[in-house]
């Protein structure tokens, strides 16, 4: 049975042959430890480094390669960021659609009684969804100690895009900080800070960027200086108590992983040489020809149907989710069935109690895989 | 800016290693050839980066790197 997979939305599989020579090569070659020494792997690893800094500046558009902070993953980037922000006594305000990797951290804050936030809507369900609609309901839920937005650009579970460059100018006129999870978007969509006024960028490396898994991370608009989530090692001023205060160096406590860093880079070289908007056209159009065979299967259930895009979420009514997926599963299709770590953008889809099954094709994938798919969905049966 | 003269060659303190690669790069796109070099003993908060370049050149290094926002730390 031949394995189809269909869930790049958790993480892109397989990875470019260029994204794996080159972690190999790292490996093998130059390896040393990036900023903690002088000699010649210990350079050469920075350097590798530094070129992926410089790649991320200028595919996000960025002001500086510094601005660039390296982390694990996006979740690291959001916790930096939100908990390297906020004050006590701030307001925030996050989308129905956030991930729980933005979710949970406000709400611990919350639950400390040091911040307070408010959700906005961004209306998925609704067919005449518009950025006026959702940047006035935003300006409604701003106060007076409204610090931070986090918004995502497009969610885990569905394709709806949400008004960046539109919250993003609405942001900067109120002097709110800007912050955008783009762990569905980058190297989906294009995505320019500075146009569209975005304060903190943050991104995983192995999902639309075709990095390796262990690669993140955040970009800080010029003049945002969050405190420090992590202390140690910086490779800078050993002799002093506290991290130092230039970025990227204050951001990066401990050893970078250069394999990781050195993959993102190449797949991000291979993303600009493919094309952002040709793979995600790839992508939108695979999913439009699978919404069109669900909805022909009876009992299939599709949320957010309005927008196309990387992502399609589905039941199939009298079958739980999981039980879906499981039953997809055996006959070799990888697709990710539950509530994808995003409650509050399930409730908001208000899918029913178990999630749903969300497929993610890549541009990979073939018209005959997703025929199979949708072959495979209607022999389920309850 | 705490300057060395070493083998011909002039020294400056930039402090972190990014830092002191945009700065490699930003010299190198004007034909300015530098090296970062580590440079733990001039700096009393140890572990610290330095360029390192043909003091013919020291005019030229301090005027770039005033003109994008780098600076060369120390008096």
């Amino acid at each position: 049975m031949q394995t189809v997979y269909l869930d790049n939305a958790a993480t892109s599989f397989p990875k470019p042959p260029c994204v794996i020579d080159e972690i190999t090569r790292c490996m093998r070659t130059y390896c040393g430890n990036p900023g903690r020494g002088s000699h010649a792997l210990a350079m050469a690893s920075a350097e590798k480094i530094f070129e992926c800094r410089e790649m991320c500046a200028s595919f996000f558009g960025a002001e500086h390669p510094a601005n660039v902070v390296f982390c694990q993953n996006a979740t690291m980037a959001l916790n930096t960021v939100i908990k390297g922000l906020l004050k006590d006594g701030d307001h925030v305000l996050l989308s129905d659609m956030e991930h729980n990797a933005v979710f949970r951290p406000v709400a611990k804050l919350a639950s400390q009684n040091r911040i307070s936030y408010d959700i906005f809507p961004t209306f998925p369900n609704d067919k005449t969804r518009s950025a006026a609609k959702i940047c006035t309901a935003i300006s409604r839920a701003v106060r007076e100690n409204t610090k931070m937005l986090i918004c995502t650009h497009v969610p885990n579970i569905c394709s709806s895009v949400m008004p960046i460059a539109e919250i993003g100018a609405l942001c900067r006129a109120k002097g709110i900080v800007f912050v955008v999870d783009a762990a569905q978007s980058a190297g989906h969509l294009p995505i320019d800070m500075q146009q569209m006024r975005i304060d903190v960028l943050c991104a995983p490396g192995h999902k639309g960027l075709l990095g390796p898994q262990g690669s993140g991370f955040f970009i800080l608009g010029d003049g945002i200086l969050p405190d420090t989530l992590l202390e140690g090692g910086s490779g800078l001023y050993s002799l002093e108590s506290s991290m130092p205060a230039e970025s990227p160096e204050r951001y990066e406590a401990g050893t970078l992983s250069t394999p990781a860093i050195a993959g993102l880079l190449e797949g991000i070289k291979y993303v600009r040489q493919i094309g952002v908007s040709n793979l995600h056209k790839t992508v939108t159009e695979l999913n439009l020809y699978l919404q069109n065979a669900l909805e022909k299967i009876p009992n299939t259930e599709l949320y957010a149907p309005f927008e196309h895009g990387a992502v399609l979420l589905f039941n199939k009514r009298g079958i739980s989710a999981e039980r879906l997926g499981q039953a997809l599963n055996q006959c070799g299709f990888c697709v990710r069935a539950g509530y994808h770590c995003t409650a509050l953008g399930h409730r908001t889809l208000q899918t029913p109690n178990g999630g749903a099954v969300r497929v993610s094709p890549s541009f990979r994938t073939t018209y005959a895989q997703i025929d199979a798919f949708a072959k495979a969905v209607a022999a389920v049966t309850p | 800016m705490r300057e060395m003269r070493f083998m011909g060659a002039c020294e400056s303190d930039i402090g972190g290693l990014t830092q002191a690669m945009q700065a490699q790069k930003l010299l190198l796109n004007v034909g300015i050839s530098v090296r970062v070099i580590k440079n733990d003993a001039s700096d009393p908060r140890g572990c610290a980066y330095a360029l390192q370049y043909p003091c013919a050149q020291e005019h030229r290094v301090r005027e770039e790197l005033r003109k994008a926002g780098i600076r060369l730390r120390g008096r």
